[in-house]
């Protein structure tokens, strides 16, 4: 055996990745009460000027963390081999996912009070089941950039056929790609989009009355990718929340580990580990992310309930 | 659908920018935890690019290398050459998939 052996068969879980992407417009399965269950209960309209595009990134990291636990236990590349055949007529995601309702329930109350949130701050929001969609994250990290073009004229075209010119989004990676990334490979490419976190207006905003002390983790595709750390900083302060800063930080943050955690879960996990670390380090009761991604590997590496998802502590003033 | 060609010639003429610095790599997070073995690094990854293209060999060392880089481009704002590194590791990936 290699003496390098954090990378156990990429070409394997990237093809089943990609096919999943491209036939099914999701790289795993999730239910559609998993999608768009946030929904449930509160009327969001069907038209208005600001897009909500969640891009399914909150929603399928429940599932991602359960398939991550499972990868990291595949020690033999035949099974996988077998996977990925098997895969191209059976989604074989169905047969590995099934996280816990409380874990989905978590992810529907973040988006929920997003949408509140946003209202508050004056907001025409709109969302629709039939346009929300994988923005093809993985397709954009694998590196499979004709797959990604294909994919992403697609979604403008799907987008345009209903005349959305501003979106807003709820993570970095779909923010990311939807700001920076399309605008490079669609022709014509012409929407604007907008992190929640830009919009928010914090004198609507409900004071945070607590003794604890938060560190703040940036995800590198806010911080470094589109520049946005110091509006998060502002909208915490302006609600009393004490916020403290990790050895790395701002646009200097430290990844997470989790963009590697299907390619290699152990190197993945130990980043989160070192990342823990640092952030505790500073001596802080919480840890406040903005980013699933972020959130499912700090809180693997983590035993105790210390990881917070910086919408859960931003909550509206008043009532709509 | 860009030709490969292209794509080699623009990540080859990027990457060899590279003076060997070694600027990049104490803020990636991969060379931390691969305890300093250099090909979980920044400098590591694209001079194993500068390899593959110029020798042609793929080896496991490569796809290790090239699949752990979490694309986080913390080492990208620390390049004094201006090489656009993440981007240039990304995008290399397409010649693994081949
Ligand atoms: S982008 Fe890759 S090489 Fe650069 S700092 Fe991040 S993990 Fe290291
Ligand atoms: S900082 Fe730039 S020039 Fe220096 S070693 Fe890294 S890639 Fe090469």
């Amino acid at each position: 055996m290699s003496m390098y052996n954090y990378v156990a068969y990429p070409n394997k879980i990237i093809e089943i990745i990609r096919f999943n992407i491209l036939n099914r417009g999701i790289p795993i399965h999730a239910s559609k009460w998993t999608l768009f269950g946030w929904t449930d209960g509160i009327d969001v309209p069907r038209e208005g000027e600001w897009l909500l595009f969640t891009g399914f990134m909150y929603q399928l990291t429940p599932y991602i963390e359960v398939l991550v636990d499972k990868l990291s236990r595949i020690k033999n590349g035949f099974l996988l081999t077998l996977g990925s055949m098997v895969n191209k007529v059976f989604d074989i995601s169905r047969f590995i996912s099934t996280p816990p309702r409380e874990r989905i329930m978590e992810v529907h109350d973040v988006l929920r009070n997003i949408y509140r949130l946003l209202v508050a701050s004056g907001y025409r929001v709109w969302y629709d089941e039939a346009i929300d969609t994988y923005p093809g994250t993985l397709l954009y990290e694998f590196g499979l950039d004709a797959e990604l073009k294909y994919y992403g004229e697609r979604l403008y075209h799907r987008l345009k056929s209903r005349g959305v010119d501003r979106i807003i989004t709820v993570d970095p990676h779909t923010t990311y790609i939807l700001k920076k990334v399309y605008p490079s490979i669609v022709p014509n490419y012409d929407v604007k989009v907008l992190s929640y976190l830009e919009l928010i207006d914090p004198s609507t905003l409900c004071r945070v009355e607590s003794e604890l002390v938060y560190a703040i983790h940036d995800p590198c595709y806010y911080a470094r990718g589109i520049g946005l750390y110091q509006g998060t900083r502002e909208a915490l302060a302006s609600v009393g929340v004490r916020v403290v800063e990790p050895r790395f930080s701002g646009t200097n943050t430290y990844c997470c580990g989790g963009p590697i955690e299907s390619l290699s879960p152990t190197f993945s996990a130990e980043i989160g580990r070192r990342r823990l670390d640092m952030l505790l380090r500073t001596g802080a009761d919480k840890i406040i992310v903005m980013c699933p991604i972020c959130m499912a590997n700090l809180r693997r590496a983590s035993s105790s309930d210390n990881i917070i998802d910086i919408s859960q502590l931003l909550k509206r003033a008043n009532t709509i | 659908m860009r030709d490969l060609t292209d794509l080699r010639r623009e990540i080859l003429r990027d990457v060899l920018k590279c003076s060997y610095c070694a600027m990049c790599e104490w803020v990636c997070p991969t060379l931390d935890v691969g305890n300093g073995n250099r090909i979980y690094g920044p400098r590591g990854r694209i001079n194993l690019i500068v390899s593959y293209f110029r020798e042609g060999s793929e080896n496991g060392v490569l796809k290790e290398s090239i699949y752990t880089c979490l694309i986080c481009m913390a080492c990208t704002q620390q390049c004094p050459a201006g090489i656009n590194i993440a981007e240039d590791i990304r995008k290399f990936r397409t010649f693994l998939t081949q």
